[in-house]
């Protein structure tokens, strides 16, 4: 039977929340395409990751070694290309991440095995892979098959797939033995650092009144942050303000900056790239402003208002004030 | 520090509306503003700067027609030194791996110890040809870089990761970066800039002068092989609030208070 | 016959777009124009970048390119900004006289230190007595031994209040027959005993540019402080104006550039009775009007750059130039208010103060009553 492979992602003593979407994916192509999942845990001191995989498909490939402490493509790389040689899976998944993103496209340029990163959907057509990308600004849906079927490198967009509940299955865990490491590395892990350094902890605000490129210029954040005041919302943004650095790292929502979940989240002057919609996956009430009705962003609220963000910011001020 | 960017013409999709061609194999391009690919602007900011501080060549390139020239001038003109296309004819509609094979032909003829390329593209967004080009040249790469430092022989650089987080790393060089949005603040275009690179000629590169044979590039040689366009489905839509400013101010308030917010 | 921008000037044109979208911000214009302020920060990044003095020679701190490149930076910034653009283009006004007649020290002082962003320079030629027509001036300069005494009032000074040299016409011989015989250019500095300047007042439009009275009461200035040949600042004016009216109509052209863009735009947007505007043959025929104008408007006022630039005088053509410019950024901007409706009356929506900045080219540099005049004189060979 062909073998689907989940590539475990975990950092900082935790498997990371993507895996579990994978392994939905892996199910899903189990059940209709009898795919057989089993996961790929690498890393140190990695097995309580292994435990927790077990539960979920019949086999999990533990890969245990001190160099593999901090991910590096450079050893994880080397391991997966081993797994791959030896277990000839014909689908391994990843998540669309940092680690996924400086993974994959690497292994597949030293592997040969083709690569789509960033899919939104995959399933197979007979005995080949087909999948989904969102492209264009999540404006148009690519459709892609492979020239070749004899294996896939696949990155998942996080937010396809719900996450798997807790399960409850015996899962196995093979020991694989760490292949040696040849040459000298190129690379050096020096250590993690947050970015995201300040006095605002927008994760624990219950309302979030938040900012994108719609706000146009740095002199319009104080207009913002006098809105949020009147409406005792923290004030938080998307992407492009910190880019500008109109807004510290602290205040960004999305994959890159913080995840929220906020009770009430008013978003104004954000199109909504699925980034940032990430960033605020179970958040209570959504409110989007934005000029454009085609943004993405009101496929994900829960109320829209098509207008200029500028004047409903001053409406809303003026309506607190009375 | 001979460093090499890799640049793209693509169109901005951000604001404008996007329409599939009657065939669905592409979009309807003539409304369109082209430019410079947002992250690869950041790439060509980020080698002058490292070669303002340190010294060295900075070269970018494309693999485009001659309506991506302009592209490269645009790039010539905020500082880089110089500009190289490789003819885009052959490669038309290829997929990463193509346009990798391309990059490499100039990356491994010159001796490069930096090539920088934006972290993804506007348009399909695959974010493969910076570590497959590494892969192919057996140099080191990383990701999604949010900072650069050069030390001897070698680069620091920070990645973006998710949460806010970011990892240091230091790589051997020669090195493949790329690079994510919000590094630095890409500079403006100059007209002193602009005179200084008028009669600056960009060499046109073809297949076999990459080092290629024909046919091994271009939508025939691709391993991923695009089947079909289409608009995403609607899915679930956000409940419109409509009316005057102060009418909506009013129903937002109302949402509002309703969730416990405000007094 | 070739109407393809070079490489070169196809590059100016997207720079100056670029730094327009980048720097040019619809709420900080609003604020200046309620503020009747100079945009200064905004200016010194576009001084730093090259874009003004972008037609002076290389040696005093320009570009060294023509006429037809400011033209075309002036067209992008006031599409995309009728006030920043207009503010900015104006930014260096009449120093062409310097550089089209004045001596190298003149040039080696004034020039660099314009195109650099560290001087602002003022034409000071129309009088409350003396609008269009300056045949005749009241303000007096007379020759003494160590300098010229100035004496008089101009009025409507582009640059007034922020200027840090202005550049005077005055009559230095009262018996020169015709009057305009007896005129010279003559430079008075910022700060000079005897010098005052206030703003008109509030003004229609372009409230991010000065206009200013500025009176002269027994102003010293040195000798040398005269501009070109004494007797002939008439003429160097006039040919000046012919300079000076290519800008002006690029102004126009992109005034009424953007009021059409965002005209197109909210006709593609608005719905109205099931359909959106632009399906409405009326909104059709209007924007086809419009676009027709300006394409119009475009061509003659490139022609008569370009024209200026193959070291030709041209009066005829400059006027016409100016003049369908200048009814050209009326009628579409004009046309955008209505296509926008209500909105379009509110000075959050642009267009409406398109509006009030497209009127001043049918008045400055000549009302387009004297461009007839220029234009109908060169017909019928006046003289």
């Amino acid at each position: 039977m062909a073998k689907v492979f989940i590539v475990a992602e975990h950092r900082q003593g935790a498997i990371r929340d993507a895996t579990y979407e994978l392994v939905t994916l892996a199910r899903e192509l189990e059940s209709k395409f009898a795919l057989e999942p089993a996961a790929v845990v690498i890393g140190h001191g990695v097995r309580p990751f292994a435990e927790v995989l077990s539960r979920h498909v019949n086999e999990t490939i533990m890969v245990e070694n001190e160099a593999l402490a901090d991910f590096r493509y450079e050893t994880y790389a080397a391991v997966l290309r081993d797994i791959i040689m030896k277990e000839t899976p014909l689908v391994v998944l990843c998540p669309q991440s940092a680690f996924g993103m400086e993974l994959f496209p690497r292994l597949s340029a030293e592997t040969g095995r083709p690569c789509a990163t960033d899919c939104v959907q995959v399933e197979m057509d007979g005995p080949s892979l087909v999948v989904v990308r969102s492209i264009y600004n999540g404006k148009i849906n690519s459709r892609l098959a492979f020239a070749s079927s004899g294996g896939y490198l696949i990155t998942v967009r996080a937010g396809s797939y719900a996450p798997a509940a807790e399960a409850d299955k015996a899962g196995t865990i093979r020991d694989y033995p760490c292949p040696a490491f040849g040459e000298p590395f190129k690379t050096e892990f020096l250590g993690y650092r947050e970015a995201a350094a300040g006095t605002v902890d927008i994760s624990q605000a219950p309302f979030l009144l938040s900012i994108g490129r719609g706000i146009k210029d740095t002199e319009n954040i104080p207009k913002a942050e006098e809105l949020a005041a009147k409406l005792g919302a923290v004030l938080s943004c998307s992407r492009p303000v910190v880019d500008k650095k109109w807004l510290g790292k602290e205040r960004q929502v999305g994959t890159s900056g913080r995840t929220v979940k906020p009770k009430l989240y008013l978003a104004m002057g954000i199109s909504g790239a699925f980034q940032h919609l990430a960033g605020i996956k179970g958040s209570g009430t959504f409110i989007a402003v934005n000029r454009d009705p085609k943004a993405p962003i009101f496929r994900a609220a829960d109320y829209g208002v098509v207008e200029d963000m500028f004047k409903i910011m001053d409406a809303l001020k003026e309506q607190i004030g009375t | 520090m001979e460093i090499l960017v890799c640049v793209k013409k693509v169109p901005d999709t951000a604001d404008a509306e996007v329409i599939l061609r009657p065939d669905g194999k592409g979009i309807k391009e003539d409304d369109l503003a082209f430019g410079i690919n947002e992250w690869d602007n950041y790439a060509v900011e980020e080698a002058i700067r490292i070669k303002e501080a340190h010294g060295g060549r900075v070269t970018v390139v494309t693999i485009g027609v001659s309506d991506s020239e302009d592209v490269l001038r645009r790039c010539l003109a905020m500082g880089a030194d110089d500009a190289i296309m490789i003819d885009g004819g052959p490669f038309a509609g290829s997929d990463p791996y193509g346009i990798a094979r391309g990059l490499r032909g100039i990356a491994a003829a010159r001796a490069y110890d930096l090539v920088l390329a934006g972290a993804q593209a506007g348009d399909d967004g695959f974010g493969m040809v910076g570590p497959v080009l590494a892969g192919y040249l057996g140099w080191s790469h990383a990701t999604l870089v949010t900072s650069v430092s050069v030390e001897d022989g070698k680069v620091a650089v920070t990645r973006e990761l998710e949460g806010g987080l970011e990892e240091r790393l230091r790589l051997a060089l020669p090195a493949v970066l790329t690079v994510q949005t919000g590094i630095n603040e890409p500079r403006y275009v100059s007209i002193m800039g602009i005179r200084k690179v008028r009669s600056k000629e960009i060499p046109v590169l073809d297949l076999a002068k990459v080092g290629l044979a024909a046919g091994s590039v271009g939508e025939n040689a691709n391993v991923l092989r695009r089947i079909a366009l289409s608009v995403p489905p609607a899915g679930k839509e956000a409940e419109m609030i409509k009316g005057t400013p102060a009418e909506i101010a009013r129903k937002i308030l109302d949402i509002v208070r309703e969730r416990g917010g405000v007094g | 016959m070739d109407f393809e921008l070079t490489k070169e000037q196809k590059d100016i044109k997207q720079a100056a777009r670029e730094f327009a979208e980048g720097e040019f911000d619809k709420d900080l214009a609003i604020k200046h124009d309620k503020e009747h302020s100079f945009p200064r920060s905004v200016w010194k990044k576009a001084c730093e970048l090259g874009f003004v003095g972008i037609h002076f020679p290389e040696e005093f701190g320009g570009q060294g390119l023509g006429v037809f490149e400011n033209v075309l930076v002036v067209e992008e910034f006031c599409r995309k900004d009728s006030g920043f653009g207009t503010a900015l283009a104006l930014s260096d006004f009449a120093s062409e006289i310097v550089m089209r007649h004045g001596s190298r020290d003149q040039k080696a002082k004034y020039l660099p230190a314009v195109s650099s962003g560290a001087m602002i320079s003022a034409g000071c030629f129309t009088e409350p007595n003396h609008g269009s027509d300056i045949t005749g001036m009241d303000t007096a300069a007379v020759k003494e031994k160590d300098g010229w005494s100035i004496n008089g009032t101009k009025t409507f000074i582009t640059n007034g209040t922020i200027a840090d040299f202005y550049i005077v016409l005055c009559q230095t011989d009262q018996a020169a027959k015709p009057s305009y015989r007896g005129q010279s250019l003559i430079i008075v500095p910022k700060g000079a005993s005897g010098l005052d300047a206030a703003e008109v007042g509030d003004k229609m439009g372009i409230r991010m540019t000065s206009t200013a009275e500025v009176s002269f009461s027994g102003v010293k200035v040195p000798l040398e402080n005269l501009v070109g040949e004494e007797g002939k600042g008439f003429y160097h004016v006039l040919e000046f104006f012919d300079e000076s009216r290519a800008e002006i109509a690029s102004t126009a052209v992109g005034i009424a550039q953007g009021a059409f863009d965002r005209a197109l735009e909210y006709s593609k947007q608005r719905q109205q009775f099931g359909q959106r505007l632009a399906d409405f043959q009326a909104t059709q025929h209007k924007l086809a009007d419009m676009a027709t104008w300006i394409e119009a408007a475009r061509l003659l006022t490139y022609k008569a750059a370009w024209n200026f630039d193959q070291g030709r005088i041209d009066p005829k053509l400059t006027s016409m130039a100016k003049l369908y410019a200048g009814r050209t950024a009326v009628l579409v901007t004009d046309e955008a208010v209505q296509i926008l409706g209500g909105y379009g009356y509110i000075l959050e929506n642009e267009v409406e103060r398109y509006y009030r900045d497209a009127k001043i080219t049918e008045i400055y540099e000549g009302t387009k009553e004297i461009q007839k005049n220029t234009i109908a004189g060169a017909l019928i060979k006046k003289k």
